[in-house]
């Protein structure tokens, strides 16, 4: 019993291996007329220690950064962060209006209901996450919240 | 986003209401955008949304009469090598042309509708 019970426990760290989770995710689907979509979800660290997050892949976009969106002046940019740093137990949220993911010149058609592979590199080491894609102008999710 | 709350808040009207409002979205990125982009681009949130871009000296104009105002910074570590921060405003205008009110960042479809119909 000993050394069942001992498995376990090993299975159980295994499946708790990755620093962060990422929920409610979801990608819009790219429409005529820009080249970029956009990405949202809430990332969470569920280790006991800070983690670093980069962006680095998600085919078939040629490229995929963090953005965060600022206000200046009176003026909104966007702007690429190299990389997120979160406490352990703490979120960061990528919302329309608000950070986000941004994606690049997808290099074949990208639809609702497919789902694309994105890799992060948490703390330097290769994570990934399948994100669905969604259409762009039927989210009704961002109405019922105001 | 602006774009996004605007289908949302142009679905909500009557079609009388509808009739008597007219959404027109200006891209300052002239440099990469064409008219018929920007164009393709609105229409795919409301098949009655203008979508516009022209010369630098045309965008300029419109800004200033706004008093708006944008700025093309390098930005060599992303993909696209620039980014562009710029006035997030919607200006409501009558007939006439008169600005009668503006809903800056953050807003949403609900603001937008009560704008609108605050000033039909």
């Amino acid at each position: 019993m000993k050394s069942l019970l001992a498995l376990i426990v090993l299975a159980g760290s295994t499946a708790f291996a990755a620093d962060i989770t990422l929920t409610n995710a979801k990608i819009f689907a790219p429409i005529q007329g820009s080249n970029t979509t956009a990405g949202y979800g809430v990332i969470k660290n569920t280790s006991k220690k800070a983690v670093t997050i980069k962006a680095v892949e998600a085919k078939p976009f040629t490229a995929i950064e963090l953005h965060e969106t600022k206000e200046k002046d009176g003026r909104m940019s966007m702007q690429k962060m190299e990389q997120i740093t979160l406490e352990p137990g703490k979120e960061f949220e990528l919302k329309q209006g608000g950070n986000h993911i941004m994606l690049f010149d997808a290099t074949s058609k990208v639809e609702a209901n497919q789902k694309i592979k994105v890799k992060l590199l948490v703390n330097n080491k290769e994570e990934n996450f399948e994100i669905p894609v969604v259409p762009r102008n039927e989210n009704k999710e961002e109405h019922h919240h105001h | 986003m602006a774009l996004s709350y605007s289908s949302q808040a142009f679905a909500s009207l009557s079609a009388k209401e509808k009739e008597n409002v007219r959404l027109v979205f200006l891209s300052v990125d002239y440099e990469h955008d064409t008219a018929e982009s920007v164009a393709t681009y609105a229409k795919q949130f409301n098949p009655e949304f203008v979508g516009l871009t022209g010369s630098k000296e045309q965008v300029d104009t419109i800004v200033n009469l706004f008093k708006a105002s944008y700025i093309v910074e390098k930005d060599a570590k992303s993909y696209l090598g620039y980014s562009i921060s710029h006035t997030d405003r919607i200006y409501f205008l009558n007939k006439k042309g008169i600005v009668l009110g503006t809903l800056p960042n953050p807003r949403s479809s609900d603001s937008i509708v009560q704008k609108i119909k605050e000033n039909l």
